[in-house]
């Protein structure tokens, strides 16, 4: 991967590590295959023959509005995982994909994800809580 | 319907006395989900990006700052806000201010000794 910062859409991936995602996923169960489709966009064949394509952010924050410029500029996706421990993302951002069908997760609940039949669905216990507390749920 | 965001500077292109950083990191904060917000919050983000391309640009709703506490914990600075109907015309003066503002040395807008109030709703700093 380069390790320049490009200016590019949508956030610069700042060390080109995606390293660890990709390894993570060679090492799950539920991975049959996978291919990098473009920066931070992988397509991902599980043993059920699903494919399912997925972006790699590295912001800070990943908010309702990021999620709205990410749609659009990179068209329908399955997943969007927040690839840094430094980096979150919002309940209302978290809310908005999920009505449209698509998973926002940090990388450990994206593979727990994996394991469910709708993976877009999953939420931790923490967003459970959440949602329940301002009615989602 | 108009609509407002409030551009925040933080991180090191703001710190005294810090080397001179290659980025810049801005936060626009709209005023909620709305598409309307959104779309301005975004357009806010296109212009930023063209006029300041090494700015790095995240964008939260208010309701979405207060649950990160996102000003509070990166000690955000207010540089400005922006309307609907002025945001080219403003941020293409915040980028002005910004520029020629950082020498190898320092920033001319140092950042001050925040109070918890100040932080909490962000510092406004006067970029006359």
């Amino acid at each position: 991967m380069n390790d320049q910062a490009p200016a590019a859409f949508p956030w610069p991936p700042y060390y080109g590590h995606f390293n660890f995602f990709e390894a993570r996923m060679r090492g799950h169960g539920r991975i049959k295959a996978m291919s990098a489709s473009a920066e931070g966009v992988y397509d991902l064949t599980l043993t059920t023959g699903v494919s399912i394509r997925v972006f790699i952010c590295e912001c800070y924050s990943f908010g309702a509005a990021e999620y709205v410029e990410t749609t659009s500029k990179l068209g329908r996706l399955d997943a969007i995982i927040i690839n840094s421990a430094w980096c979150g993302y919002t309940s209302d951002a978290k809310r908005t994909a999920r009505a449209e069908k698509v998973g926002l997760y940090k990388i450990g609940d994206f593979m727990a994800a994996l394991n469910r039949p709708n993976l877009w669905d999953y939420l931790n216990e923490g967003e459970k809580e959440a949602f329940k507390k301002k009615g989602w749920l | 319907m108009n609509q407002a965001a409030n551009i925040y500077g933080f991180g090191s292109y703001f710190k005294i006395h810090a080397p001179p950083p290659n980025d810049i990191d801005l936060l626009v904060v709209h005023q909620d989900v709305s598409v309307d917000s959104i779309s301005l919050a975004l357009q806010c983000k296109a212009v930023l990006t063209k006029i300041l391309p090494e700015a790095h640009i995240t964008i939260l709703s208010k309701e979405e700052e207060r649950e990160l506490e996102f000003l509070r914990r990166s000690q955000a600075a207010l540089l400005n806000t922006v309307n609907s109907s002025n945001v080219s015309s403003t941020i293409s003066e915040l980028a002005k201010s910004l520029r020629p503002s950082r020498t190898a040395d320092a920033c001319s807008y140092p950042v001050p000794s925040l109070s918890v109030s100040d932080v909490h709703e962000g510092h406004v700093w006067n970029l006359e």
